[in-house]
């Protein structure tokens, strides 16, 4: 592995901002640490700068030991290469100062600067802007600036903050794809903090989620999206569609599982069934939700003979079409207080009755 | 829209736009233009206002000032001594506001609070302080017994520029520290983690992006050095040392009169004050410097290491020089029988305090007017500088930009100056005609009433530029908002702009109030005979050497100032602090409304 953290831990006052996280990354993977803000993830990011200091646990790169508890490794010295959320672009210098600044440092001969500034700025589209100044270029070249600043040093390792959170929608999708492709070009390891589900589900091989200082779940991510080891997770990965309920009986090799649904008011609860997946399964304990995502919700005008016992009777609440598609939220009658989200293949109307099937194949158990 | 110039709604709305547009910039107009443009109508019209007033032009009173030796050497002298100042204020007020802001200094938080009070503490006081320190036969010297060459070498411009740097710091310490705020540690970290090691990050990063503010500050120290008449009273006279400031005092109040002498400095003055006011905005509009400003951005604090000690030495040497020494000598002082007999047992005494709050004496007097005056002039000035401050950053009024060209050129005028075109406006011949003056018009001239306008006039520049400042950190949206709700434009600045700008306009009430209290310059030249405000009585008291009552009188002036001070700032923070617990389980509430979704 080329990057090892273990149990770091860091404090503010009483508050625990990061907990004994664990992370291992191996070169030229490109990881995110994803979570809602103040999960612990911008910390981690400049513990790993060296811009914080931890309390204890250790961070190893490649051959270097940059921290454990005694000795540190100073920033200058980790040969690190970063990318800030608002870019921290030197406004007093030209693109190309900025870019040679780190060069520069490093005694490299500036014939060779010019060249390599230039081959930086075609790098990320921008050959020629070397003589302008930051404040003459859109929030997108300043992206690209800042990421060729990143690269001048040749580090083996970079770390983004948030590095798109910046710039408006449409071109924070492009530039998503633009950075991935050009870290796996030059096989850099990176390390990306983000709040936005769908950056780091299309920028990264692996996804570690945070909630409170303390990992969730780490996975690629269609296994954090299909297989989410809690209800957190599941909920942050997307829309989740969940009901509650105590398991049945737990058969330790079956790869399916039964709960029994906290029905209120109601004799007989409805069981229901799901996929259990192999690395869920340790995380069981006695309670756990049934998630389908919306996408796998059938949706029925009429009552008909099912195959299995996962089938609502609801009315639905609200409607609207959205992106093709009828995004409609059904209030089910056993279950007032959950409202499921699903896109017929027709148009609903409102308060009109309607039979939903969670296919057993397509749902999932998530541990409580 | 229907035209229906006299329902009841439009009558309201132009009665409203009289009051919020056209009282504010009336006032203005009479109380600071008028003045101001009478100084340079005296230059070019020397006998404009003498006692048989006409209108020949000449620029030969003018040319003739400027010819003589001991003026324009008391110009230079004023020059390069806040040339100087300006380099020593900034050295110190970058030096402190980096240490306060972004390291790990011990008791750095106080900084903040210390400034304030040199920056409110004024100069007239420091400067008669330190000249009581040095002084032969002063205390100090009856213990240390000060070598001759000592004494000369501090009653010299060199202690005059010790007093001035001492007093202006603070100017850069607060435009430092607002850009060390806008900075934050980003650029330091991308440089460091460029490979540049810290001191190289502080030089090539961060100390050219507060150049810039550095630079603003400096200006701001110069001008206000340039424009300072209470070192120029005391120490600077002591010392023999002209300054342009006394120069245009003397004119005035020394017979003869010499008001072509009066004007034409002052006219000089202003001119170099407002160039340094210019060059300090212009440079603040810079684009690259824009780039970084506007938001607070994280900063990490350097920790200092082995260096903490002398840093902290150091800034305890700069408020011991610019605030303790000066302070306790006021105290110690102020206790005592006889300046000359020392500190014996039998020269201690509560005398000096008796006398300054008995009733009816002279003191008590000045200080009742002067807290009436700062009263009055302090809540006057806040509640016209909002408008003016709304007419140039959100209204489209025709003639805004200018307004605001005005009100940032006339931001420092010196005292002395805007009194200096009191005494020509308003105590003009040709007024007589338009009934004010002469033996039987309207008394205004040599009332307090021309003294009060005579605050309002110095402090509205400057309470309007701080107002705009606060109208910048409100959305235009939630004026918008109000105004389609129906708004007009008197309740649009009554409920919406006034309660926004709380804060804001409670500083700005503090800093006027704390200026009149403390201002010296124009009460000297106008205040109505027999009628003297605190700082001219104290000056007086000074000169009769009587430095125990004067000093008295001075501590009770600060006293009423921080009492001030105390009030209006700590009382809303207490209230904050009982309701606090409340507040914590509201929002308490609303984030575990959020987390349940």
């Amino acid at each position: 592995m080329y990057l090892q953290i273990k149990q770091l831990t860091k404090s503010y006052g009483s508050k625990r901002v990061v907990s004994e996280v664990d992370l291992s990354i191996a070169e030229g993977e490109v990881l995110s640490l994803l979570g809602p803000s103040g999960c612990g993830k911008t910390t981690i990011l400049r513990m790993i700068a060296g811009l914080i200091t931890p309390d204890s646990g250790s961070i190893r790169v490649g051959e270097r030991l940059f921290y454990d508890g005694k000795r540190e490794v100073a920033v200058e010295d980790r040969q690190i290469g970063m990318v800030f959320q608002d870019y921290a672009l030197w406004p007093h210098m030209t693109v190309a100062k900025n870019i040679a600044f780190g060069m520069q440092l490093r005694r490299i001969p500036s014939a060779k600067i010019k060249v390599k500034v230039g081959e930086l700025l075609e790098l990320v589209n921008l050959p020629g802007m070397g003589a302008r100044y930051p404040y003459q270029l859109s929030g997108g070249q300043q992206q690209r600036v800042a990421v060729a600043r990143a690269l001048a040093t040749e580090p083996r390792l970079v770390l983004l903050d948030e590095p798109l959170s910046s710039l408006d929608a449409g071109l924070r999708e492009s530039m998503r794809t633009e950075i991935v492709q050009l870290f796996h070009g030059l096989k850099i390891t990176a390390i990306n903090v983000t709040h936005d589900q769908d950056e780091a589900m299309s920028m990264s091989d692996r996804i570690l989620v945070l909630r409170e200082g303390r990992v969730q779940q780490i996975g690629t991510p269609t296994d954090l999206y299909l297989h989410p080891v809690n209800p957190f997770v599941a909920a942050f990965m997307g829309h989740a569609n969940m009901l509650a309920g105590e398991i049945v009986e737990n058969a330790a090799s079956s790869e399916t599982l039964s709960l029994r649904l906290d029905e209120q008011g109601v004799e007989e609860k409805q069981v229901v069934t799901g996929q259990l997946n192999e690395n869920v399964r340790q995380h069981l304990n006695g309670r756990a939700r049934l998630l389908v995502r919306p996408e796998d919700v059938r949706v029925h005008q009429e009552s008909r003979e099912f195959a299995h016992r996962n089938v609502f009777e609801g009315l639905v609440s609200h409607t609207s079409f959205v992106g093709g598609q009828w995004r409609t939220l059904i209030t089910l009658d056993k279950e007032q207080f959950t409202q499921v989200l699903a896109y017929p293949q027709f148009q609903p109307q409102i308060a009109q009755r309607l039979w939903l099937e969670l296919p057993p194949e397509r749902c999932q158990i998530v541990p409580d | 829209m229907p035209a229906a110039p006299f329902t009841r709604s439009a009558l309201l709305r132009y009665a409203g736009v009289a009051l919020v547009v056209g009282i504010p910039v009336l006032i203005l107009v009479l109380l600071v233009l008028y003045p101001l443009a009478a100084i340079i109508l005296q230059s070019i019209f020397p006998n404009l206002y003498a006692l048989n007033p006409n209108i020949t032009p000449s620029l030969g009173p003018l040319v003739h000032v400027l010819s003589n030796r001991l003026n324009y050497q008391a110009f230079g002298n004023s020059l390069w001594v806040s040339a100087v100042t300006a380099l020593i204020a900034s050295a110190l007020g970058t030096a402190l506001a980096v240490l306060a802001k972004r390291t790990d200094l011990p008791l750095r938080r106080a900084m903040d609070t210390l400034v304030w009070i040199v920056f409110f503490f004024p100069s007239f006081l420091i400067g008669e302080a330190w000249s009581l320190v040095i002084i032969r036969g002063g205390i100090p010297d009856q213990f240390l017994h000060f070598p001759d060459r000592f004494i000369s070498w501090f009653f010299s411009p060199v202690g005059v520029i010790f007093i001035l740097s001492l007093k202006t710091f603070p100017f850069v310490y607060l435009a430092v520290s607002a850009a060390l705020r806008w900075l934050g540690s980003e650029f330091e970290d991308a440089a460091r983690l460029s490979g540049a090691r810290l001191w190289r990050a502080w030089l090539k990063i961060n100390t050219p992006l507060l150049l810039p503010a550095i630079f603003a500050g400096g200006m701001i120290a110069f001008a206000e050095a340039l424009s300072d008449f209470g070192t120029a009273a005391t120490i600077a006279q002591s010392s023999n040392f002209a300054l342009v400031t006394y120069q245009i005092y003397a004119a005035i109040n020394t017979s003869p009169v010499n008001f072509a002498l009066a004007a034409a400095l002052s006219l000089l003055l202003f001119v170099a004050i407002g160039l340094a006011m210019l060059a300090q905005a212009g440079v603040q509009r810079r684009r690259s410097f824009q780039v970084i400003s506007g938001r607070n951005r994280p900063a990490r604090n350097v920790a200092l290491g082995a260096w903490k000690w002398p840093a902290l030495l150091f800034c305890a040497l700069v408020f011991l020089l610019a605030l303790f020494i000066p302070l306790g000598m006021c105290l110690v002082l102020s206790f005592l029988h006889a300046f000359g007999n020392g500190l014996t047992r039998s020269n201690w005494t509560l005398n000096n305090y008796s006398a300054a709050l008995a009733q009816g004496s002279d003191s008590f007097a000045a200080l009742v007017r002067t807290v009436e005056l700062a009263f009055g002039a302090a809540t006057v000035t806040t509640l016209l500088g909002m408008p003016i401050a709304f007419i140039i950053r959100r209204t489209q009024l025709p003639g805004r930009t200018l307004l605001s060209m005005f009100t940032l050129v006339t931001i420092a005028v010196p005292g002395i100056i805007l009194a200096c075109g009191y005494i020509f406006a308003w105590n003009a011949p040709y007024l007589e005609a338009l009934g004010i003056g002469g033996p039987d018009g309207i008394q205004f001239y040599g009332t307090v009433w021309l003294l009060l306008c005579a605050y309002i006039g110095g402090s509205l520049p400057y309470a309007t530029r701080l107002s705009i400042g606060g109208l910048e950190q409100v959305g235009t949206n939630m004026l918008e908002t109000a105004r389609v709700q129906g708004a007009n434009i008197f309740q649009l600045m009554w409920r919406i702009v006034g309660p926004l700008l709380r804060a804001n306009l409670v500083s700005i009430w503090l800093l006027v109030f704390t200026g009149v209290m403390f201002e010296l310059a124009a009460s000297e030249l106008l205040y109505p005979p027999g009628e003297p405000t605190l700082p001219v009585q104290i000056i007086s008291l000074f000169n009769d050497f009587k430095l125990g009552p004067g000093m008295a009188l001075s501590l009770l002036t600060v006293a009423i100032v921080a009492l001030a001070l105390v009030l209006l700032r700590l009382l809303p923070w207490l209230v904050g602090q009982i309701s606090k617990p409340m507040q914590r389980r509201r929002t308490a509430h609303v984030l575990a409304d959020q987390t349940t979704h």
